[in-house]
């Protein structure tokens, strides 16, 4: 229990006036930058950092701590309303959150939705930090690059959950997906690939841009031709835009708990491993959820569907401090951004932090716990002002997200690079969905097959060039099998249906 | 009114053939990867495993084979209908963006907001003028001011130095 | 009251008007930020690249030769290739952009693009930096590099992970010494030193090649051990039980790629601007901060060559590298 009486050693340093209200600050700005397109905890941390000079480092930290944290919050509001992620890891909160908004004219739920799972999954993420911490980070530590490589490849197949109806379009833009990713600096050489000899392509498609194109541009010009037909819709969703009409009823929250409390623990591992990121585990905790039972099916609007991606990436962020703060290792590039921030303020983060400066190491995690919970009210405080923005007519609301995506994708690269990413990926996007191509499995692949690259060529490395490797380390081994069995259960099914039809 | 026949049978052939068209381009994109792949940036070293081009090939590879499944199978797909208007939103965008590298991102943006409100939508001047406030709002307040992202100038920063 | 609230006012819309003379009379007699400074650094934070920036940051501040820290704008993309194209072309500006630049990043840039030392401006060098190997003590193979050696040379593969660029070109360096191929002893190029690190904690490399700085932390924890020291004479402190190559078997000669860090502007940075960071910079190498807290603690060597000198050097570095991978 020892972990626990720090924890409340913590608290008791949390708790002054000018660490509350700078948690809360931080809260804020976090839920700001979050709902913002093209810029993520990366470019808020950054911006605050000479802010922080002024601060003991206990209380910047708590700054920059619920700032990244809050922002995972902020990354929903602009999915679920307009169908354009704020960040990376709402790619998946699309996929549910707007057709739940828009269709089905909840709104209000599920953005309630969003939040109590970001808030259950980020709970979850740092129970499991304050009692498992170092040894949390040590089970990262163990994942060598043939056991990534089997793990990403069972992460990999989750991509069939999201190729619906067409599998052969499905898989066309799924290796797609994989090839744009190839594009940019090979990792074991450094030697430019596919670049074509240009300099930005040289750099690798920013993936931002590419999101934002492929989902928010593509939307629009979908959009083009619903626009005067929205009279109906609009008044169904104005009754309903107040704050009772956005409580989640108790069936409503029956059905979002165990998909977050799954997602929570399989976010906060996801965290914790070398290079995962709290994406990847958005991308994970949809993937594995959708083969639980749900009540619709996901990706029309399923509440489900919001819960596990949402409480994934929540843990995620939660469970990526366990390396960082104990080994000084970043789980992830947004925990890298706050690496830098602890070298700024002459700690040394790395496995003594928590030997040298106690009351550093576990101030930050109880504050991690005051920002999730300050954020979970805010986050429901704007719910009902924020729903407003479905009220605005469709043809007014155009002009306004193509401004939003062609600053989002500048601001991302601080370069007309984006813009150019976003343009051409969102028409080539809405021809192909057009077409029966549906783009979910493209960025899930995008996401995942440069971690699976680099792993897989570190591993050949060290076998020199021998497949046993995967299959002689028992982590790799056990997702071997774990692989086997999910692709061979339906074609073994499928070889016993046609011998009991004969 | 004959140009825009002409131009309709024009879009109306691709989008006739677009079932085709796309595995076509899919074939066409993982002949390159294989092809570099191969030539270029090398498969498998004797001794250090695979080399750059072994993954994108492999991936590629899969996907030529997909995509000529899906080339043989395309007669049965439902053949897309795009209308003329949906593109217009598209045609905004790349004049918003060519608009920058004249007066800038910020001027471009406002130019284009009350055009597509007041000019194409014919929505009032009271429902232009408050959306546009909103979006300059949030493009100059937050992006540039706050979050200090500096935005093209385009022409004027030849004048401004 | 209004007339004293207008008075306030009008003085407040004025005043910016004097301050921008002076600012005109000031940048004649020389330059002085009145801006903010953009210091891009294309390794990600806690890199390498990124403790330097900040040690300068961070002293410069502290003894008020900059009034306010310069923004750090990280640029991985693209191995940084895109960062320093962006500073390269960075016209309006100019005086106020920076770029932590080093050997690492001068060696990838000009073998895989046409960037070269001549769209920069060189404004200093600040320090050369060493490599060495580290194993983890608790699940290492091979206690010391001489077994290490024979063990390749006997047919077991020794594996070696670090970072790209530098680290990269000192392995190469360092096989073709003992006369061991690829295979025997192998590398795994990773993003950054932290990442060559974690795989070495976690025991699934046999060797991490770093800098002392990246490892420091990791020394004193006693989570890595120092074996071999990749330089002509042996580091000091906590790093002093690391012999060098020649140490550990006469018949080799030290291998060492002594590795700078300097920091540049844009080809288009004025020289009065370049005077004044190259003059800010001397303070900051000569400071007690920069001495103590960066240098020692992270077993640096001072080597501070202005912007003159560093120029000379820089374009000599880039001619002798363009020759070695006859380019």
């Amino acid at each position: 229990m020892s972990n626990f009486s720090m924890l409340f050693n913590g608290f008791s340093v949390v708790f002054t006036f000018q660490n509350v209200a700078v948690c809360l600050l931080g809260a804020i700005l976090g839920l700001i930058v979050g709902a913002m397109p093209g810029i993520g905890s990366l470019a808020g941390v950054a911006l605050l950092l000479p802010l922080t000079y002024k601060f003991n480092p206990t209380t910047a930290i708590i700054l920059l701590g619920s700032l990244y944290y809050s922002n995972m919050y902020g990354g929903s509001f602009s999915a679920i309303l307009l169908n354009i992620p704020g960040d990376s890891p709402a790619v998946m909160t699309m996929l549910d959150g707007y057709p739940m908004a828009k269709k089905k004219g909840r709104p209000g739920q599920a953005l309630f939705t969003a939040n109590m799972a970001s808030f259950i999954g980020g709970t979850i993420g740092m129970i499991i930090l304050t009692f498992l911490g170092p040894g949390l980070a040590n089970v990262g530590l163990h994942f060598g690059p043939q056991d990534m490589t089997s793990l990403l490849l069972v992460a990999m197949t989750s991509i069939g959950w999201l190729v619906g109806k067409n599998p052969t379009q499905g898989v066309i833009l799924t290796m797609i997906g994989i090839l744009l990713a190839c594009i940019g600096m090979d990792p074991q050489s450094g030697a430019p690939r596919y670049n074509f000899g240009n300099m930005y392509l040289m750099g690798g498609v920013s993936f931002v841009p590419f999101v934002i194109g492929t989902v928010g541009f593509s939307q629009v010009l979908r959009l083009m031709s619903e626009r005067n037909e929205k009279v109906d819709d609009d008044k169904m969703v104005k009754q309903k835009l107040t704050i009772k009409g956005s409580l989640l009823s108790l069936h409503d929250f029956r059905r979002l708990l165990p998909p977050a409390i799954r997602s929570g623990i399989l976010g906060t591992f996801v965290g914790v491993l070398p290079g995962a990121g709290a994406t990847t585990g958005a991308f994970l905790g949809y993937a594995m959820n959708k083969a639980f039972k749900s009540e619709e099916p996901f990706g029309t609007g399923a509440i489900e569907g919001i819960a596990s991606c949402e409480a994934a990436n929540n843990a995620a962020a939660a469970g990526a401090f366990a390396p960082l703060l104990a080994l000084g290792i970043p789980g992830s590039g947004t925990g890298a951004v706050l690496l830098g921030g602890l070298m700024m303020w002459g700690l040394n983060p790395g496995p003594l932090l928590f030997t040298n400066n106690p009351d550093f190491a576990w101030g930050l995690i109880s504050s991690l716990f005051l920002a999730n919970l300050l954020t979970l009210m805010i986050a429901i405080g704007v719910i009902p002002f924020l729903i407003k923005i479905l009220t605005v007519p469709v043809k007014v609301i155009i002009p306004v997200v193509l401004v939003i995506c062609m600053v989002g994708s500048y601001a991302n690269t601080y370069s007309m690079y984006g813009v150019v990413i976003m343009i051409v990926s969102g028409v080539v996007s809405y021809i192909c969905e057009k077409s029966g191509y549906s783009t979910a499995p493209m960025l899930l692949s995008f996401v995942l097959a440069p971690l699976l690259e680099s792993n897989m060529r570190k591993a050949f490395i060290t076998s020199q060039g021998s497949v046993s490797i995967f299959f002689t380390s028992p982590i790799s081994c056990t997702f071997m099998i774990i692989l086997f069995v999910i692709v061979l259960t339906p074609v073994i099914r499928g070889i016993l249906k046609g011998v009991k039809n004969k | 009114m004959e140009e825009n026949t002409t131009k309709k049978s024009f879009f109306g052939l691709v989008s006739d053939h677009l079932p085709q068209i796309i595995p076509i381009c899919t074939s066409i994109m993982s002949l390159i990867w294989i092809f570099l792949g191969l030539s270029k940036y090398g498969f498998w070293d004797e001794y250090k495993g695979p080399k750059t081009g072994f993954f994108p090939t492999i991936i590629a590879f899969v996907m030529l084979a997909i995509s000529i499944f899906a080339l043989v199978t395309s007669k049965n797909s439902a053949k897309p209908e795009f209308d003329r208007e949906n593109w217009m939103a598209a045609l905004g965008m790349l004049s918003m963006v060519l608009m920058s590298y004249i007066v800038g991102m910020e001027l471009s943006i406002l130019i284009f907001m009350i055009l597509w409100l007041r000019v194409y939508e014919k929505c009032t001047w009271k429902v232009t003028a408050i959306t546009t406030a909103v979006v300059m709002f949030i493009v100059i307040g937050a992006f540039r001011l706050w979050l200090g992202i500096q935005f093209p100038m385009g022409l004027f920063s030849l004048i401004l130095g | 009251m209004k007339k004293f609230l207008l008075i306030a006012l009008v003085a407040a819309l004025v005043l910016p008007l004097f301050a921008n003379g002076s600012q005109e009379s000031a940048s004649s007699a020389g330059f002085a930020p009145t801006k903010d400074i953009t210091w891009y650094c294309t390794s990600k934070p806690g890199g390498g690249s990124d403790i330097y920036t900040r040690a300068i940051s961070d002293a410069a501040t502290a003894n008020g030769w900059l009034s306010k820290a310069p923004l750090v704008n990280y640029k991985t993309d693209g191995a940084g290739e895109i960062g320093r194209n962006e500073v390269a072309n960075t016209k309006q500006n100019a005086d106020y952009t920076l770029l932590t630049f080093n050997s690492g990043d001068l060696m990838p840039m000009v073998a895989n693009t046409n960037n070269r030392i001549k769209n920069f401006t060189p404004i200093a060098i600040m320090a050369t930096d060493k490599q060495l190997l580290f194993v983890n003590p608790e699940k290492a193979k091979y206690k010391t590099f001489a077994d290490a050696i024979a063990a390749a040379k006997a047919g077991t593969q020794v594996v070696i992970a670090g970072s790209k660029g530098d680290d990269l070109e000192l392995y190469g360096m360092l096989i073709k010494e003992l006369g061991l191929k690829e295979n025997q002893m192998a590398y795994i190029t990773n993003d950054s030193t932290a990442d060559a690190i974690t795989s070495g904690l976690g025991g699934h490399v046999d060797f991490v090649m770093s800098k002392p700085a990246a490892a420091s932390e990791y020394v004193k924890a006693n989570m890595l051990v120092p074996v071999l020291a990749l330089s002509t004479s042996r580091f000091a402190g906590n790093l002093s039980s690391a012999p060098t190559l020649s140490e550990v078997d006469s018949k080799y000669n030290n291998v060492e790629l002594p590795v700078w860090r300097g920091v540049v502007g844009p080809a288009n940075m004025s020289e009065d601007a370049a005077k004044f960071y190259s003059d800010m910079l001397k303070k900051v190498s000569e400071s007690k901060e920069w001495k103590e807290g960066y240098l020692a603690s992270y077993s640096l060597e001072s080597s501070y060559m202005d912007y003159q000198e560093a120029k000379a050097y820089m374009e000599k570095y880039e001619a002798d590298y363009l020759k070695k991978i006859g380019k």
